[in-house]
């Protein structure tokens, strides 16, 4: 009988013991709170007059439906030949999901081939910076002669036709290819008309560094099937052997500073939402980066236009000659 | 019949070696208590040839018994039970003879406070590899915020058990999550059985007979689940008299009416509960507690011959939970939901063989809500049709059983709100598996029982088989006991990880060839320390694989994309149960490791890592349990204290944005999407839990009624426990302050 009352005085006093040092922490702080001030994204533009970036403040509300001022000053300062340009902020509002945001912009054009810093700094003095340096511009763009080409998957030969940017950049995002087109259709009374479609393509796959520059090589009689499917896509023609009338073509590139470019080489969303990822901001996340839109509008030369099965919009409306030329 | 025929001759091809039936003969039926024709379980039947023991078994959890390999000859059958007169007939057994013989005991009113105590077989320590049965004694021994108990309240106090407190209903058995935990009530799947309240669940303990639960390693009639079974059966109603119960209490109140239909053959038993905390908290406690439930349960049981019975079986539970209050033009949060189940189950001893046949069909459905009452933002739903058959050939020294299930699951899933792409989709997985478990005794106590299950499931292309082994070595006032197992379970829930306290769990599908596996292995030893003071040790480990956790992301939003995870848990528990003259008490504490390894393609971009451990948020380290009662005078006054270590939380550093410059992006009109910034998952660790309740209780006998009165303490010392946090918007909710329980129940006699 004593050891059983050893035992249980034993067992109850170590029970007392953990109580006591249970403690009496009831509050749960569910935000550590971080010294890294801003998350910045944005770019700058050298062929913009005013430069703009989005500014998170780091903070513990997770609401932005409501309107808060943030604590930030932003400058800029080219590195490269000096300056420095306060920018202002303003809170917008995003009516696309009813949030409120903080965009700080600035009425200047960044200079091709400088560097800038942009620093974010908040009034206790905790600052995020992040150092972008502005690709060189392009110099010339011009159109290759068209060349024939032979593809197995390809009715007859095709035609292809570089357009060359000429720069020193390296890198670039959004290719795109846009075709003015117009189509013939037919009303309820029988009338005839026609309609103008822009329709883009992507082209990123088709830039190759060549030369002093980049080729933008333009697949003319492959895009002549993507152009048709789009077309019957919209309803504008009813089957993919109908005329297809370009007006003009436009060759756009995204020129970026090297940084630009995402982890694995593609902008996923689930890969980029993780803090840190794809950044290069100090004491801070986010990206900023600088870049510009360089366009080419042109005409590929007509003989090689029909090649590719597609005509130009001088041609006559008549019904007759627009059946003959649509055949050739 | 075809069916039925095959699995009849199965049997016996199965059972041939073991037992040569042909020169001997079986006797075997119901046990029944007289008083009110309640099946008895645990009842002694002994084949006596004089006074010499020929041979015996225990009375099953229906009642039944069946004794093979009776010799040829006349014997005395005699059945005893303590509280209870002996029970004695004369059998004579012919060659091959199936001699049925019903027994119906007559309770001995000088001994029946006796079998209170004695003829339990449950208690604290009463552990046999992971397996522990719950009596409604149990139950009734801890302190309760009514005078009614309920289940719930004990396996909260289990040392492997990790509940979310008194409220939410959720449990975690040894590692696993709560939908890993397979909750039948008399066979029928339900699966939120645990209500908004911690304290009470679908199982008020005067509609039980018993629970048995399984924290790990159970056999082969169990099946879809890895982590834990939790088998409850309930009482039949009373078959001779009608009677009943009215309790009331300021946390519920509680009806429950059963009786004849056909006397001696058909009863129903029938309880009601509805929650009233939310109506009484104000002028109790002086704050609101705005969580409601309802639950009501329906059996029928038929008698229908000497050898068949007939249940049919219902419930509905509804719960509500104001997570946070309306306000500032905002409508209220709510957690929401409800079950249903209804099912039927017919035993059978079969006239020509030695077996116990039942088969049984279910359907149970489970919806839940998060959000506005009108338009909540989350909603799933899962339910599923079950049909199975099981069989038990009982030998000389072996019994075979097998069975047969197949069930089919329906999922929806609609997930929205704020931050949240909208995710609507509906699932089907049929299920079907087929086992077959030999148990041997070995003689010198030892027992063995093992089993293979085949098991079909939707996301593997070809049927999975498990192997069980239940080991029992049993002599000397110990016990060994060992189980080992592989399990699978195709249906897997998703919680939110912003919530610190996840409270909405979405039913969805693991990916293909991707479902869900464990591995587990328990050793046990249980013994007697002193006279009055057992003691119980079980260590555990199960390692797991291809767990499906929602993808780790950034986002601010519930996903069902879902990732795979393997991880393991281990550890241990100690039990010690004293029992001395008026005392009884106990002190469970149980010490676990969960970790889990996820290989997200993302790790090594993101961390630099090709595998991410981390603690999933129920691993909770240590839990300790104090349970006592003590009788003086008149009174019963029991106290529990309950402590357990923090649990982990994704713990971040703060909110920022992202907008995705993929090209010429204009930032002053793309919002973008906003974002958390987590230094890694469940980083954190929550406050430690701990609460100490008191009650005591009396009973007065009237000639016509039982009056038993109770008050009490819940949280005696005002810990404010958390229950709800969303780490995004810092709502928080809090587990029950201090708050004065009273509660009467009037039973007729």
């Amino acid at each position: 009988m004593m050891r059983f009352r050893f035992l249980t005085l034993a067992l109850l006093c170590s029970i007392m013991g953990t109580s006591l040092l249970t403690g009496c922490e009831e509050s749960v702080d569910p935000i550590l709170e971080t010294d890294v001030p801003f998350t910045l994204f944005g770019y700058l533009d050298p062929k913009a007059d005013v430069q703009s970036i989005r500014v998170f403040p780091i903070e513990s509300e997770f609401d932005t439906r409501i309107e808060r001022p943030i604590d930030a000053v932003v400058t800029s300062t080219n590195l490269t030949a000096g300056g420095t340009v306060t920018w202002t902020g303003e809170n917008v509002f995003f009516s696309e999901n009813g949030t409120f945001g903080h965009v700080f912009s600035a009425p200047f054009a960044a200079a091709y081939g400088q560097d800038y810093e942009i620093e974010v700094r908040r009034s206790d003095g905790a600052t995020s910076s992040v150092a972008v340096s502005v690709p060189p511009a392009v110099t010339n763009v011009f159109a290759q002669p068209p060349d024939q080409v032979f593809n197995a998957q390809l009715p007859r030969p095709g035609v292809e036709q570089d357009v060359r940017f000429v720069s020193g950049f390296s890198t670039f995002l959004d290719a795109t290819l846009t075709y003015f087109t117009r189509v013939k259709r037919t009303g309820a009374g029988g009338n005839s008309f026609f309609t103008r479609d822009t329709l883009s393509i992507a082209y990123e796959e088709r830039m190759a560094q060549a030369g002093d520059g980049w080729d933008f090589t333009v697949a003319l009689s492959e895009d002549r099937f993507t152009l048709a499917e789009m077309l019957v896509n919209r309803q504008a023609i009813d089957d993919e052997d109908d005329c297809i009338i370009v007006e003009r073509m436009r060759a756009s590139v995204f020129v970026t500073n090297d940084e630009w470019t995402p982890p694995n080489g593609r902008f996923d969303v689930n890969e980029i939402i993780q803090p840190g990822t794809f950044s290069n901001v100090d004491n801070g996340f986010g990206f900023v980066g600088a870049g510009y839109t360089e366009e080419y509008l042109w005409r590929t030369p007509e003989p090689e236009m029909q090649l590719a099965s597609m005509l130009y919009d001088d041609i006559p409306n008549s019904t007759l000659q627009w059946s003959a030329q649509c055949n050739p | 019949m075809a069916l039925r025929t095959v699995l009849l001759w199965s049997l016996l091809v199965l059972a041939l070696p073991c037992s040569a039936w042909a020169q001997s003969g079986t006797i075997r039926g119901i046990v029944t208590d007289a008083s009110d024709g309640q099946a008895m379980q645990g009842v002694n039947v002994l084949v006596l040839d004089g006074e010499t023991l020929v041979t015996g078994v225990a009375s099953n959890r229906d009642g039944f018994y069946t004794i093979p390999s009776v010799p040829v000859g006349t014997y005395t059958l005699r059945a005893t039970f303590i509280g209870y007169r002996p029970f004695e007939v004369t059998v004579a057994i012919d060659a091959g003879e199936v001699v049925t013989q019903a027994v119906a005991l007559s309770p001995d009113e000088a001994l029946l406070d006796e079998v209170v105590v004695e003829a339990q077989q449950s208690g604290a320590t009463r552990v046999t590899a992971g397996q522990q049965t719950i009596s409604p004694a149990d139950i009734q021994a801890l302190p309760a915020p009514d005078v009614t108990g309920d289940l719930v309240n004990y396996l909260t106090t289990l040392p492997g058990v990790v509940s979310t407190g008194d409220r939410g209903g959720q449990l975690f058995i040894r590692g696993g999550e709560p939908t890993q935990n397979l909750v039948l009530l008399d066979g029928m799947v339900v699966y939120q059985p645990f209500h908004v309240v911690g304290f009470y669940s679908a199982f008020p303990s005067d509609i039980l007979n018993r629970a048995d639960i399984y924290a790990g390693g159970f056999g082969s009639r169990y099946g879809g689940r890895m982590s834990s079974v939790l088998d409850v059966a309930t009482r039949t109603g009373n078959k001779q008299e009608f009677t009943g119960a009215v309790a009331g209490a300021p946390f519920v109140s509680t009806l429950r009416v059963e009786g004849p239909i056909v006397k001696d053959r058909i009863s129903v038993l029938t309880s009601v509960r509805q929650s009233l905390i939310e109506l009484t908290a104000d002028p109790l406690v002086g704050r609101d507690l705005p969580f409601n439930f309802f639950d009501t349960f329906g059996k029928v049981h038929a008698s229908l011959n000497e050898t068949s019975q007939l249940a049919l079986t219902g419930l509905f539970t509804t719960d509500r939970g104001t997570l946070v209050q309306e306000g500032g033009g905002t409508p209220a949060e709510e957690v929401r939901w409800e079950n249903q189940a209804i099912g039927g189950r017919y035993v059978v001893l079969p006239k020509a063989y030695p077996i116990l046949a039942e088969a049984m069909v279910s359907y149970s459905r489970l919806r839940t809500e998060l959000g506005p009452s009108e338009t909540p933002n989350r909603v799933s739903e899962i339910s599923n049709f079950n049909v199975e058959t099981h069989a038990t050939y009982y030998g000389t020294n072996a019994d075979i059983n097998m069975g047969f299930r197949m069930t089919s699951v329906s999922l929806q899933n609609r997930l929205g709100g704020a931050y949240q792409v909208n995710i609507n989709e509906d699932e089907f997985a049929p299920e079907i598996g087929f086992y077959v478990e030999p148990e041997f005794r070995l003689g010198n106590g030892l027992r063995v029982r093992t089993g293979v299950v085949l098991q079909h499931y939707k996301q593997k292309p070809f049927p999975v088989v498990e192997p069980r082994l239940r080991l029992v070595w049993e002599g000397r006032g110990q016990q060994i006991s060992a189980a080992f197992g592989r399990y699978h379970q195709e249906l897997v829930g998703l919680n939110d990880k912003r919530d610190a306290a996840s409270v909405f769990t979405a039913w969805t599908l693991a990916p293909a060839d991707r479902v869900p596996e464990s591995w587990q292995g328990i050793l046990g030893y249980r013994f007697t320390l002193l006279d009055g003071l057992d003691v119980s040790l079980e260590g555990f480990y199960k390692e797991l694989y291809n767990l499906s956790i929602p993808e780790w992301s950034a986002f601010p939003a519930l996903t069902t994309r879902i990732q795979s995870a393997d991880g393991a848990a281990y550890g241990a528990d100690v039990r010690l149960e004293v029992n001395q003259n008026k005392f009884y008490g106990y002190i469970n504490y149980g010490l676990s490791n969960v970790t889990y390894r996820s290989d997200q393609e993302n790790f090594q971009l993101w961390f630099d890592i090709d595998e991410l451990e981390f603690r999933p948020p129920h691993d909770r380290r240590h839990q300790l349990t104090m349970v006592g009662t003590y009788g003086f005078g008149p009174f019963d006054a029991s106290v529990r204290w309950q402590f357990g270590a923090g649990l982990p939380f994704n713990q971040a550093l703060g909110f920022d944005g992202l907008v995705v410059l993929d090209g010429p992006v204009n930032v002053n009109t793309d919002p973008g999407f906003r974002r958390v910034i987590y230094e890694r998952p469940y980083n954190g660790v929550l406050p430690t839990y701990h609460r100490l309740d008191v009650s005591v209780e009396r009973s007065f006998e009237f000639e016509y009624t039982t009056v038993k009165a109770q008050a009490g303490l819940i949280n005696a010392y005002d810990r404010a426990n958390l229950f709800y946090l969303d780490v995004f918007t810092l709502d928080r909710a809090d587990q029950l302050p201090l708050v004065p329980t009273f509660g009467l129940e009037i039973a007729l006699k």
